[in-house]
């Protein structure tokens, strides 16, 4: 499985942090990113369903999810304080949280009723019950006081404790008097957690609704959060349950950004692939790179139930997504980069292996060796895979030959078509950026064809001496 | 008994009267700033004024706040809103009805605010931050408090953060040094940071200093770097952040350049030097003025020393007068025990 960092470098934390969530239940919901494995196709489904009906919500009745937002947005996490019912006695603001969430309830319930009557696992239900425990006078003022209602004993102690403030007031504070005052000051502090015992006694049978409550706010809140993402965004449902991998038109925000900022624009990728190798080679400007990263991240999306960025999407279901990129550190274990990812390499090897449908994503693999046992290295990776039946593998490598072994391969295409001296025109007109020459669009080749042969090209472009250009022996 | 007017007005009422957000300032522990608390709160509850109640968060004095402190003293009545660490509600006897937990947090908890439903004793820990403190602060008047007091104290960090309230009495006594004119001298000195006047320029802040010339506005961080526009006479000279003795020294690097600017700092809370630099620092440049400047109401003074090294009451007020008089601060000394 990826690790948060690679999370991170895939674009996965980038669109998760564009989702805006209400609520700190919502919140967690997405930082623990559930992916729905194998034997949770139908959570996922019901998911992706929710996320399908809210995106329709969120497009029909703007002003009613406005409605449920800002109802939402006030919602803090209490359930510290619920978890102490029945371990404890509450404390005065523990029950302050709690009446306040039961009157949020109670506003939230009647508005969202409609919309949750269509969606799995989200049902906000207000608990008059327990309102009543805590609220006793019916007040609904969200603050939260021992009503003296709750024991004539407190009561009694409230009185005295009156009349004898007025009195050194009135008086001056005699000893006698403050005495007075500081014991009927602890006996009302002693009746007080004595009925605010019993308060957490009468919650007790409250305790789960409570607690179930806060999990349909956060299912709600986080496929909300979704779905407004896919209407902004203009992502797709994907089609989760095919046989194979068929995405068309894929993007990725984060890289996108980057482009972005340099004036450029993504080129959306299109990728099919069968179980065994599936081979992209291309020039070495990061293209495939790219590529790959954004393939993770819409499968990545898709398995934890969010909507991905494609013009049409349909994948398998998936019990674990792996990437070994080039870009992994192994600065703390203290092996090599290449002792590093050949170990690696081998525990993604034995955690798929039990795999019904493992996605394999090896970008640059054995770059860190020379090139002659590097290509070894790949081809026997790709081998490996085809022979393997429960592996879609997407291999990205710049080595000869590898992609003779492939099911299908891509070709980025790089620099191909300009040949050196209109390149070296526009880059003296300006072209400040050889990426902006690059065409980045992967293009499905025949499995003979070499990666083109850019790097000559790009030195010529870039007007290096010739002193040196003249002697590379092609 | 507080002192009152020959028409029966309390004195100590009359001078915060205006004060919407009022704090009172301890030169040191035992100043007598718990009393002319007591006085404010006491003062303003007989007239029916619902008052908000908060601290300035005391950073690091954690262990000593929960293992150390006598009961607490402040004592408010019936209808009074706190703004408190929730670990420091039991210490008080007060009736609570909870009101807001903030989420704002304090090594004590989290801060919370309740309406008082008894008299008692309430124990008072604040925020920290200045953005933390405006929170309370609306968050107090929000829920329909009158005025807001805010128990503040002087620290190696802070003069007790005068940027929000509109109004600051500053409290001093006997037991912040054995020498009554050292405690004269500093308070006058203090009360003179207070009563510093408010600057009309415009900042845009972002470096450490910004040198205002008749050619324009120019920023950095090392004084250094500005020494050519300082050359060309600056008419001001912005202190963005805290003035400490070693940004006194920077300057005084510079002092033949500064001959004709005024040195402008951000509001008194910020000035954390020594007098010896502060007065070096007047004597070379046109002198000191604030962004925001604070309201010194009055000086309440405590002859009684908790270290028993009492001053003669009389005296020690006759002395801080003085001291403030040659400092041109006008402010009202009150002895505490008439406050």
């Amino acid at each position: 499985m990826l690790d948060s960092e690679q999370l991170y470098k895939i674009g996965f934390r980038f669109v998760t942090d564009s989702v805006e969530l209400m609520t700190p239940y919502g919140e967690e919901l997405k930082r623990r990113a559930r992916f729905y494995g194998r034997g949770e196709e139908n959570e996922l489904k019901a998911e992706q369903k929710n996320v399908a009906r809210l995106v329709g919500l969120v497009r029909e009745e703007p002003a009613k999810v406005n409605a449920i937002l800002r109802l939402l947005m006030p919602v803090k996490d209490i359930r510290r304080s619920i978890g102490a019912i029945g371990a404890k006695t509450l404390s005065e603001v523990e029950l302050f949280e709690i009446k306040r969430f039961l009157l949020q309830l109670e506003l939230i319930a009647p508005v969202t009723e409609d919309v949750s009557r269509g969606l799995d696992g989200v049902s906000i239900e207000p608990i008059p019950g327990a309102l009543g425990v805590i609220d006793p006078d019916g007040t609904r003022s969200p603050s939260f006081y021992v009503s003296d209602r709750l024991s004539e004993k407190l009561c009694g102690i409230r009185r005295e404790r009156k009349l004898v403030d007025e009195e050194i007031k009135k008086n001056g504070a005699s000893e006698e008097l403050v005495i007075k005052r500081t014991r009927l000051a602890a006996m009302e502090e002693d009746e007080n957690a004595r009925v605010r015992g019993e308060i957490t006694d009468k919650l007790v049978p409250y305790k789960e609704k409570l607690l179930a409550n806060t999990a349909s706010i956060a299912r709600l809140d986080f496929a909300l959060g979704k779905a407004r993402l896919a209407e902004k965004t203009g992502a797709v449902m994907p089609k989760v349950g095919s046989d194979g991998f068929g995405l068309s038109g894929m993007t990725n925000p984060r890289y996108a950004a980057i482009l972005a900022e340099k004036g450029l624009s993504f080129m959306p990728v299109s990728l099919k692939l069968e179980r065994g190798s599936v081979v992209i080679t291309g020039a070495n400007m990061g293209g495939k790179s790219v590529a790959i990263k954004t393939l993770a991240l819409n499968v990545m999306l898709a398995m934890c139930g969010y909507f991905v960025f494609a013009d049409s999407a349909e994948l398998p279901y998936l019990d674990g997504v792996c990437l070994l990129s080039e870009d992994r550190e192994d600065a703390e274990s203290g092996l090599s980069t290449f002792g590093g990812e050949m170990k690696a390499f081998d525990e993604m090897l034995k955690d798929t292996a039990e795999m019904e449908n493992a996605l394999v994503l090896l970008d640059e693999f054995a770059r860190g060796t020379n090139p002659h046992e590097g290509t070894k290295l790949v081809k026997a990776a790709a081998r490996l895979f085809n022979e393997r039946k429960n592996t879609f593998a997407v291999i990205a490598t710049h080595f000869d030959g590898v992609s003779r072994l492939a099911k299908i391969h891509y070709r980025v295409a790089g620099l191909k078509g300009n040949d050196p001296e209109t390149l070296k025109t526009r880059l003296a007109c300006g072209a400040d950026d050889l990426s902006k020459l690059m065409d980045y669009g992967l293009y499905p080749v025949p499995p003979d064809e070499e990666p083109p042969r850019d790097a000559v090209k790009i030195i010529k472009a870039l007007g290096v001496s010739r002193e040196f250009t003249d002697l590379i022996d092609i | 008994m507080p002192r009152r007017d020959r028409r029966g007005r309390s004195v100590l009422y009359e001078l915060i009267e205006g004060t919407r957000t009022l704090s009172v300032i301890g030169m040191c522990k035992n100043a007598g700033k718990t009393t002319v608390l007591n006085s404010v709160i006491a003062e303003c509850e007989d007239r029916g004024e619902t008052l908000g109640l908060t601290s300035i968060g005391r950073d690091g004095e954690r262990s000593d706040l929960v293992t150390n402190t006598k009961k607490p003293e402040i004592f408010v009545r019936e209808g009074a809103v706190i703004a408190t660490a929730e670990g420091l509600v039991p210490m008080g006897d007060v009736s609570r009805e909870i009101l807001d937990k903030t989420g704002i947090p304090t090594p004590m908890g989290e801060i919370i605010i309740f309406r008082a439903r008894s008299s008692g004793f309430v124990q008072l820990g604040g925020a920290s931050t200045t953005e933390q403190q405006k929170l309370l602060r609306d968050a107090l008047l929000g829920f329909g408090c009158d005025r807001v007091l805010i128990d503040g104290a002087i620290s190696r960090k802070s003069l007790g953060n005068p940027a929000l309230a509109d109004g600051v009495i500053l409290s001093s006594g006997a037991s912040y040094d054995p020498d009554m004119e050292k405690t004269a001298a500093d308070t006058a000195y203090i009360a003179s940071l207070f009563s510093l006047g408010e600057a009309d320029v415009k900042t845009e802040g972002g470096a450490r200093f910004e040198a205002v010339t008749e050619s324009g506005t120019y920023r950095a961080d090392e004084l250094t770097k500005l020494a050519d526009k300082l050359k060309e006479g600056a008419e001001m000279l912005v202190l963005n952040g805290a003035v400490t003795d070693l940004t006194a020294r920077e300057i005084l690097a510079h002092a033949k350049l500064l001959k004709n600017t005024r040195l402008i700092a951000v509001d008194a809370s910020r000035l954390l030097l020594k007098k010896e630099s502060f007065d070096k620092l007047e004597r070379f440049t046109r002198g000191f003025a604030v962004l925001k400047g604070t309201r010194l109401l009055a000086v309440t003074v405590n002859a009684f020393s908790a270290y028993g090294m009492h001053y003669d009451a009389e005296r020690f007020i006759e002395r801080v007068r003085s001291k403030l008089n040659d400092l041109g601060v006008g402010a009202r000394v009150l002895d505490v025990k008439n406050a």
